[in-house]
């Protein structure tokens, strides 16, 4: 029987293939390979790799921002300013990230929602900052559009 | 919105028609405690703020939004004169 096997093993390329270790040692040659004597396609390939992870890391970072989570840190007095933003509420928010901790500048906000000093709030920038009010002519780039309840709602 | 210091003017003859009679300032954005940060902007003036006053700067498209400032080419506009500035850690 054994004879038989051994013989039918011979005659079969497949069974051959199986056993050798061959195409393992040749990928790990492939990758010690030196930069200089890569293919172009080689390198071609590796020049797309660290493309593609620089393009994922602003991806990651925008979704951290997209949070838009602050904490409101005090409040500002203006007397003179622009006859739309009369009666309007100014406070300063400093700006947090998914773990709650602050990240960049404090900005200055209006208030669309009755929210104080030590909440902790969700703000938009940007032209959509004026929907919340007569958005014609309410010039403000940052607004505060609502309350978080605690800040237990936004761990994770 | 910002919170910045004025610095000084711009004067400019040759500009946009629609920019012609606005005031033109150099503002530079400071932190909430008062210090300086690094940069500026020039602003146009919407309130009538003067030199060495802390002011409200409005940046992007709703710097247009501000009273007299309709399909006027601005990005960034003085909306307030700032009296004080209460935070309670900075």
């Amino acid at each position: 029987m054994k004879d038989l096997r051994s013989q039918l093993e011979d005659v079969n390329p497949r069974s051959k293939q199986k056993n050798k270790p061959q195409p393992r040692t040749k990928y790990k040659e492939q990758r010690t390979k030196n930069k200089s004597t890569r293919t172009k396609y080689e390198v071609r390939s590796t020049k797309y790799k660290t493309r593609n992870t620089k393009q994922e890391t602003p991806n990651t970072k925008d979704t951290n921002e997209a949070m838009q989570l602050a904490r409101v840190i005090g409040t500002v007095v203006a007397t003179v300013k622009n006859e739309s933003l009369e009666g309007r509420k100014l406070l300063v928010v400093q700006t947090l990230d998914s773990n709650l901790q602050s990240t960049g500048k404090p900005m200055v906000a209006i208030d669309s929602v009755g929210a104080g000093v030590g909440e902790l709030v969700f703000w938009c920038r940007g032209k959509e900052a004026s929907f919340p009010f007569r958005r014609e002519d309410t010039p403000t780039d940052c607004t505060i559009v609502g309350i978080v309840d605690s800040d237990a709602h936004v761990t994770r | 919105m910002i919170i910045a210091r004025i610095l000084g003017t711009v004067v400019s003859t040759q500009k946009d028609e629609r920019l012609s009679g606005k005031k033109l300032l150099i503002v530079r954005p400071i932190n909430v405690d008062g210090t300086d940060t690094t940069g500026y902007v020039v602003a146009v003036d919407t309130v009538g703020a003067g030199f060495h006053e802390r002011v409200l700067v409005v940046a992007g498209s709703s710097a247009r939004l501000a009273q007299g400032m309709k399909d006027v080419p601005v990005d960034a506009a003085i909306v307030g004169v700032i009296d004080t500035v209460d935070v309670t850690n900075p």
